[in-house]
């Protein structure tokens, strides 16, 4: 009940000093901003009309520089989808590819190379169309003297699904940015991975670590400090409580803009993966750690400036310094392997000159005595980074299929990454910051 | 069994000795004052009491516990000096808060708020944010909080601070009240005219040592002191009261007998009655506790006597 009564208090704080609606409102702003865009299949026919008006254009304009004297207008006609009422990513293709000539002589000239040509229309549009199945073109017989005609087709799509079939975002219901055509569970996982779990995860732990910040030093004025050390209560439950009472907003404001974002997402694109959810917890238990942070040096200094400043102070040396350098030093411990991995991966493995690079390339960017001091380091230090890790695997797992490489990148990382020691390590850290305030605020006199 | 009880109590902060082996003791039912000039240790002896800030040495109980047991203080009210309520209360919120802290239930608390808060005259604006009250508000909802619980000890450190004579005599009202309720209260105040009028025993600190103690009445007393009056008509027989041994000095329309000691009053009463004069007036005079107050704190501190010289002083 005093925890209660504790909590109550905090929010009135909070809401009259506005820090409540200035958090919650944050929140909103970026699920409005999340919710904000739409995204619109990409169409066939538009596609292919972009296509023609692309290679018409680009001749015109480079046929003086390429020495090309003919120039035809490229032009689709006759399209249709073999299943006219259905999604784009259900139904086939056909249409006739038009190239029209202006004399009936250079129509000629042009259809006599034929052969070379249905190669090189059929390469170029399953460029275009990488998202349809079996596309192929053939010649039809022209209907005009000065055009070629190619028919293209394509049974269906590559995918039955809604979510692989390439997006375009559509800024505020109606500006569509053509430029991006992305599955899209590829903006979803920009949403969810890039910039809520990077990003935002970031700025949302500076600000909620600058606002709740002034809630101890707030409690521990002098004056307010006596009134509540004299009530029957322990020192160190008192500031527990105030500090789980922080926690609490900080959990409750994340559940606003996670579940808010994962709803404003799956809203705009029926993909509703869960692992996002789960970033809830790791982001709780990050900023457990720098709100324990910010609860020591709140109790030492009384000034709220001093906690945030310290708190930003462990976040760049613990989050930035050790966490991304220790995964950049990780890195490096297998650099033969990696170059292996790549030469592989792009076939190379017969290509001698490459071969005689990979036999100088050393097996590890740095000497040992600096992975053993990494490894050390990290051993001890809280692992703020292990939890964007497994963030990541969650999200990943939703939203890429089991090869893809950012998958198998995820898998990696998750796989070198312990539970026990992530949780446990950051989890002594928290009890080691708040039994070292609850000690000093134990004895201090006020 | 004394309710406060402080024996050689100690206490340094740094190379301050704040307090230096008061021993005190304050017993149930009792309005108990405690008197002193700045800096003399009062307000520290209040917080080592309720365990804000830790003895040095020596030893100190409140209600038969070692100071600092949290578990009594739900037994003890407290109004600080400098108290800063959190503005985002409202008076009535900030009751509810303070009494959730001190397990007072919450059907209680929804009944005492309004009640305690009319005692102190703020239910009209007890929904107002504290942030909004003057001074005296402030002062008044922190002698609510200090009584909302029904607190068996009350601990006010300077309660009449910024209240308008008006509130004074109310605040004054509502000790006495609390004491007819059997509570006993712990005063720390400069008004001395104020604690005269209510405390039982007083002691005052100089430098954090008790000088003096003892019961108001005790210590104002002036021993072989009185003030007689007689009814108009009449003329005082001065020369015949000096002749019978005691001395006589004019006192506005009074005049003061002073009597050596063992002597008795008594004589110069049958000598007015003797002569057919109306005794209007016979009283045993007494110190106001502001004199006694002046007197003791400059007897303690011999060769600081001129103005000029204690305005310099450091107050330590
Ligand atoms: N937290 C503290 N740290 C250091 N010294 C302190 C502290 N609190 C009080 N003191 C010192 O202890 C001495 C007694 O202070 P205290 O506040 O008890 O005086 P006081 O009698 O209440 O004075 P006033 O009438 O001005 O309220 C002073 O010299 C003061 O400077
Ligand atoms: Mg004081």
């Amino acid at each position: 009940m005093k925890f209660l009564a504790i909590l109550k208090d905090s929010l009135r704080e909070a809401l009259d000093t506005k820090v409540f609606y200035v958090m919650v409102g944050f929140s909103l702003l970026v699920v409005l901003l999340v919710g904000s865009i739409g995204y619109r299949p990409v169409s066939v026919e538009e596609d292919a009309q972009r296509l023609t008006d692309r290679a018409t254009w680009l001749l015109q304009n480079f046929a003086d520089r390429q020495n090309l004297k003919v120039v035809p207008l490229w032009s689709i006609k006759d399209f249709e989808k073999t299943q006219p009422n259905a999604e784009p990513w259900n139904t086939g293709y056909r249409f006739a590819l038009t190239l029209e000539f202006q004399q009936e002589e250079e129509a000629k000239q042009a259809r006599a190379v034929q052969g070379l040509s249905v190669k090189q229309i059929q390469d170029m549009m399953r460029g275009q169309f990488s998202y349809l199945k079996d596309l192929k073109v053939s010649t039809l017989p022209p209907l005009d003297p000065k055009e070629i005609r190619f028919l293209v087709a394509a049974e269906g799509a590559k995918t039955s699904r809604a979510r692989d079939w390439p997006h375009h975002p559509v800024l505020f219901f109606v500006v569509p940015l053509t430029l991006w055509r992305l599955p899209i569970q590829s903006y979803v996982l920009f949403w969810e991975s890039w910039i809520i779990n990077w990003v935002g995860a970031a700025v949302a732990l500076l600000i909620s670590s600058i606002i709740t910040a002034f809630f101890i030093p707030n409690m521990l004025r002098k004056g307010t400090v006596d009134l509540l050390v004299v009530k029957p209560i322990a020192r160190p439950v008192l500031l527990l409580y105030k500090y789980v009472g922080g926690l609490t907003f900080m959990f409750l404001n994340t559940v606003v803009a996670v579940v808010g974002i994962w709803l404003v997402l799956g809203l705009r694109t029926n993909i509703w993966g869960m692992g996002f959810l789960l970033g809830i917890f790791s982001l709780t238990f990050q900023f457990a750690l720098y709100y324990a942070v910010s609860t020591l040096f709140a109790v030492l200094s009384r000034s709220p400036i001093v906690a945030i400043l310290m708190t930003c102070l462990f976040w760049f040396v613990f989050a930035l310094l050790f966490g991304y350098g220790y995964r950049f030093v990780d890195s490096t411990r297998k650099l033969r392997g990696m170059f292996e991995a790549e030469m592989a991966e792009a076939q190379l493995e017969k290509d001698d000159e490459r071969r005689a690079i990979k036999d100088k390339v050393p097996e590890k960017l740095l000497p040992d005595s600096v992975y053993t001091v990494a490894d050390a380091i990290h051993l001890v230090t809280p692992r703020l980074k292990d939890l964007d890790v497994v963030t990541d695997k969650w999200i990943l797992d939703d939203l890429t299929e089991p090869d893809s490489p950012q998958r198998k990148g995820a898998d990696t990382a998750y796989a070198g990454f312990s539970w026990t020691e992530a949780i446990s390590v950051t989890s002594i850290y928290i009890v080691v910051l708040l039994a070292l305030s609850c000690w000093w605020f134990a004895r201090k006199d006020y | 069994m004394p309710v406060i009880q402080t024996d050689n109590l100690t206490k340094h902060y740094g190379s301050i000795e704040a307090l230096r082996e008061v021993s005190l003791s304050v017993q149930h039912g009792e309005i108990f004052g405690l008197l002193g000039q700045n800096g003399a240790g009062k307000t520290t002896l209040i917080k080592i009491l309720l365990g804000i800030t830790k003895l040095t040495d020596g030893s100190a109980r409140l209600l038969d516990r070692p100071v600092g047991t949290a578990a009594i203080r739900s037994r003890v009210g407290y109004l600080p000096e400098d108290h800063r309520f959190p503005e985002y209360h409202t008076g009535a919120s900030l009751l509810d808060f303070y009494g959730a802290l001190l397990d007072v239930p919450r059907s209680v608390r929804r009944k005492r708020i309004p009640e305690t808060l009319e005692m102190v005259g703020l239910k009209g604006r007890m929904n107002y944010k504290i942030g909004t009250y003057s001074k005296g508000m402030k002062q008044r909802v922190g002698l609510a909080q200090a009584m909302f619980h029904d607190p068996d000890v009350i601990f006010l450190d300077e309660p009449t601070d910024g209240v308008d004579p008006v509130g004074r005599r109310e605040i004054r009202a509502i000790m006495q009240h609390l004491k007819s309720e059997g509570k006993t209260i712990f005063l720390n105040s400069h008004l001395l005219g104020e604690v005269e009028l209510i405390c039982d025993r007083v002691a005052i600190l100089q430098r954090g040592e008790v000088i003096r103690e003892g019961a108001v009445s005790e210590l104002t007393l002036q021993h072989n002191q009185y003030l007689v009056g007689i009814a108009p008509e009449g003329r005082f027989p001065r020369e015949d009261v000096q002749r019978i041994g005691f001395s006589v000095a004019p006192q506005g329309d009074l005049w003061e007998i002073g009597l050596r000691d063992g002597q008795s009053i008594d004589p110069v009463v049958d000598l007015l009655r003797g002569r057919g004069l109306g005794i209007r007036h016979l009283i045993e005079k007494r110190q106001t506790l502001e004199d006694l107050f002046v007197e003791t704190v400059e007897a303690a501190e011999p060769g600081v006597d001129r103005p000029a010289h204690r305005a310099r002083r450091p107050l330590s």
